[in-house]
């Protein structure tokens, strides 16, 4: 898919999934029953114009009240995003994934993907283990959204403070320390292609299981290919061939692959 | 044709949870959060 179009489906859905424009001039958030949907995307539900729940966010807060019983309707919510799409939710339908980008295009040196970042991969899925999974069930607190999530602190917890005063109040260590979270990430992605997808979005891990079975994404015809492995070497994630689990389907590889092996559609 | 066989069962699978998550209240509790100011992301904790 050409970049632009990416670009396009990225843009319309980070309106979209914010489209509530009236909670930014109130600083109230959306209250509507569409609010138990959830986007497939990384999108804080206490963003003032969030009209959906976020998946991560969801996810944690029904591990927090399960009481050892299944979230039926998360752990569904979540298997049909992964099992229809993948991680090409992340190159297509993740706001939080659009801003990286955009801070990527800032000219600076650029620290290219190595052996280095492809171990720091596997970051998000102890990421996920600890703080998505074992800190609701045992502490009872959404620890992902509470000590990391760059994506809460952008959406929700600046413009909640800017435009709030009885939150502005109430900002005390723990805002100063997401807000440092939040400025680390921003930094470190204006070097580093997609720093958070790769190596700490849990979002991103969960959907990465699926990336081998999703009915729709990147697929490479094994007829045509020839391994010569053009697509690997000019895809900026940590991937070790198309379509693996840190594969996010952006379309990059496409361009330079002189067999026309690779297309994206139906798996 | 393996994967294609896992991938629509995931996707049953996928909508029978729904389904019964749905019957279970889940939206609800889903929703009940969801239209709270969520202190923990926001940074109060």
């Amino acid at each position: 898919m050409k970049s632009f179009r990416r670009r396009y489906m990225q843009l319309l859905t980070a309106v979209l999934y914010n489209s509530h424009i009236s909670g930014f001039f109130t600083g109230k958030i959306y209250k509507g029953e569409l609010k138990g949907v959830c986007t497939p995307g990384l999108n804080c539900y206490s963003c003032p114009g969030a009209i959906g729940a976020c998946p991560l966010g969801s996810l944690q807060s029904a591990i927090q009240k399960s009481h050892g019983r299944f979230p039926l309707y998360m752990l569904g919510t979540l298997l049909l995003f992964g099992v229809l799409l993948g991680r090409t939710i992340c190159g297509f339908l993740c706001p939080f994934g659009l801003i990286q980008e955009l801070l990527h295009k800032i000219p600076t040196p650029k620290i290219k993907k190595n052996r280095i970042t492809r171990a720091l991969s596997y970051i998000k899925y102890v990421i996920l283990a600890v703080f998505v999974v074992l800190i609701p069930f045992i502490k009872l607190t959404p620890g992902f959204c509470k000590y990391i999530c760059p994506a809460g602190t952008l959406e929700a917890g600046l413009p909640l403070a800017i435009l709030n005063e009885g939150i502005r109040s109430k900002l005390g260590w723990l805002f100063s320390w997401k807000v440092f979270v939040l400025a680390v990430c921003i930094l470190i992605c204006i070097f580093v292609y997609r720093a958070f997808c790769r190596f700490i979005c849990p979002l991103g891990a969960i959907y990465s299981f699926f990336n081998r079975v999703s009915l729709f994404g990147i697929k490479v015809d094994k007829d045509k290919c020839t391994n010569c492995k053009t697509c690997v070497n000019a895809c900026k994630m940590d991937v070790r061939s198309v379509g693996d689990r840190e594969c996010i389907s952006c379309g990059d590889c496409r361009s330079v692959c002189k067999e026309k092996a690779i297309s994206f559609g139906k798996n | 044709m393996e994967r294609k066989k896992t991938g629509f069962i995931i996707l049953t699978v996928s909508v029978i949870l729904i389904v019964l998550g749905l019957m279970a209240g889940e939206y609800r509790e889903v929703w009940n959060k969801a239209v709270m100011i969520c202190m923990e992301c926001i940074g109060l904790g």
